[in-house]
């Protein structure tokens, strides 16, 4: 699965911990995420969607 | 998904979801290891008497002795360890929690033995206490050690 998360996260100028605390998960998971080690619920990415201001596409789908 | 499990389980996800791992590869274990002591049992040869406390008390030891140690050898107990600084500061919260642990452990057996009354009795008291204490340490040290070394190669910051 391919993710955006650290890109899109970088863009709004916050740290993995800041992105953590906003989604209610710890800076593990989101650095395992951004990783690709883990890959989260649709809730949680959801969630991650909604803090970033982006669509599950333009964070998860391949060649999007 | 509603269960009582989730009253004791943590509300990190990925935690949740490796913590339910380590129970379920316990419960496989448990229930092969059943199933192989009763065909041993029913079509090798005579195992002998169980007494049924030992027997219950190992399923329960095994169950939470498996998931303890794949949580703790994991790396997934500390989440907030990144730097040395927090690495030191968590290792000396842990030493002093771990001594207070056995402090309490050494009361608990003291009120449960009576007051020594000799050199022996004491030993019996203070010896648990310090094996307490040194195991209770090697496994918050061993869960710290590894956090830090799994999150170190997961942050950006």
């Amino acid at each position: 699965m391919v993710n955006r998360i650290k890109l899109a996260r970088m863009e709004k100028g916050w740290t993995q911990e800041q992105l953590a605390s906003r989604v209610k998960a710890t800076r593990q998971t989101i650095g395992l995420i951004e990783k690709g080690e883990y890959n989260p619920s649709l809730n949680l990415c959801i969630a991650i969607c909604k803090e970033l201001g982006k669509t599950l596409d333009e964070l998860f789908w391949e060649g999007f | 998904m509603k269960s009582f499990l989730n009253y004791l389980l943590p509300d990190d996800e990925y935690k949740r979801t490796r913590i339910l791992y380590f129970l379920g590869e316990s419960a496989v274990i448990l229930a092969l290891g059943a199933f192989i002591f009763a065909a041993l049992e029913i079509f090798l040869f005579d195992l002998g008497e169980f007494d049924i406390a030992i027997t219950l008390f190992i399923v329960f030891g095994f169950i939470g002795t498996y998931t303890y140690m794949r949580y703790i050898f994991s790396g997934i107990e500390f989440t907030n360890v990144y730097n040395q600084k927090q690495y030191k500061k968590e290792r000396k919260f842990r030493f002093i929690a771990a001594i207070s642990s056995g402090f309490v452990f050494f009361i608990v057996i003291f009120l449960f033995n009576g007051k020594p009354s000799n050199t022996e009795d004491w030993f019996d008291i203070i010896g648990p206490s310090v094996f307490f204490i040194i195991f209770l340490f090697l496994f918050d040290y061993i869960s710290l050690k590894r956090s830090y070394r799994k999150n170190k190669e997961l942050t950006d910051d």
